[in-house]
């Protein structure tokens, strides 16, 4: 059995690096790893589950096959992103329907009774998230992959296919458009 | 007193060096700007919570050939 050092986590690149050699492990572990932030970007593009589950099979599968491709200058994970973000743009095109899913009072956990100003703000969470949904594409991506992903402006642009500074404008506009949506001062 | 679109850059750490350097000048002798830059803060780490990952099943792989 290999031996697993406990103390140490691989970064992205270094997994990268020996799946390049053929090292099927590192690749469930990259893929454990970025899945979470990949499927949630999905599902607040998407807003279906099923279709973001199928997206992000379909990102995983393209990065690895095409993993020739990787330039290694940008994060790992902001590559997965560019590609997912090509895919759902390309389903899009082609007229790929998207279905707004409706949170119910089901979906909250429940806990018993919630602390008034914890329940203020995970309504106005809820309120943020509604008003992501309404953005176009192009900037909730950007949001997304600066606030979920901690993204710098670099980033984003490549993830995105843009200039650094057209990820900048897009996250300033998509900043300027929330605000409005949540009745900002500003 | 500089726009809030600027601000909202400074505070989400993409401006350029050069920039966020002659920004910092300004911000040391501008009180309202500073009063902003603390609520955008706010917001910021407001946003960051807000937007934060799901928390999400774990994908189902094929078993692990080397175990």
């Amino acid at each position: 059995m290999r031996q697993v050092n406990l103390l140490r986590l691989d970064s992205d690149e270094e997994l990268v690096r020996r799946i390049r050699e053929g090292d099927r492990g590192s690749e469930r572990v990259l893929i454990l790893r970025l899945y979470p932030g990949v499927y949630t970007l999905a599902l607040r593009l998407l807003r279906q589950p099923e279709s973001a589950r199928d997206a992000v099979q379909e990102a995983f599968f393209r990065a690895f096959n095409r993993l020739a491709q990787y330039d290694g200058v940008h994060r790992f994970s902001a590559w997965v992103f560019k590609i997912l973000i090509n895919l759902i743009r390309d389903a899009a095109r082609r007229g790929g329907r998207v279905v707004t899913m409706e949170l119910k009072p089901d979906d909250w956990p429940s806990r018993g009774p919630i602390p008034v100003d914890a329940a203020i703000r995970a309504e106005s969470a809820e309120r943020v998230r509604r008003e992501v949904e309404k953005l176009p594409e192009r900037m909730r991506a950007a949001i997304l992959l600066h606030f979920q992903e901690g993204f710098n402006g670099r980033e984003v642009g490549y993830s995105l296919g843009v200039s650094h500074d057209a990820a900048r404008l897009l996250i300033s506009r998509a900043m300027a458009k929330l605000r409005q949506g949540m009745g900002s001062d500003e | 007193m500089r726009s809030v679109d600027e601000l909202t850059l400074y505070v989400g750490g993409l401006l350029d060096p050069d920039e966020e350097r002659e920004l910092r000048g300004h911000l040391d002798g501008c009180v309202e700007c500073r009063h902003v830059v603390a609520r955008l803060l706010a917001e910021r780490d407001f946003l960051n919570r807000a937007l934060a990952r799901d928390i999400v099943e774990a994908p189902v792989l094929d078993p692990d050939p080397d175990l």
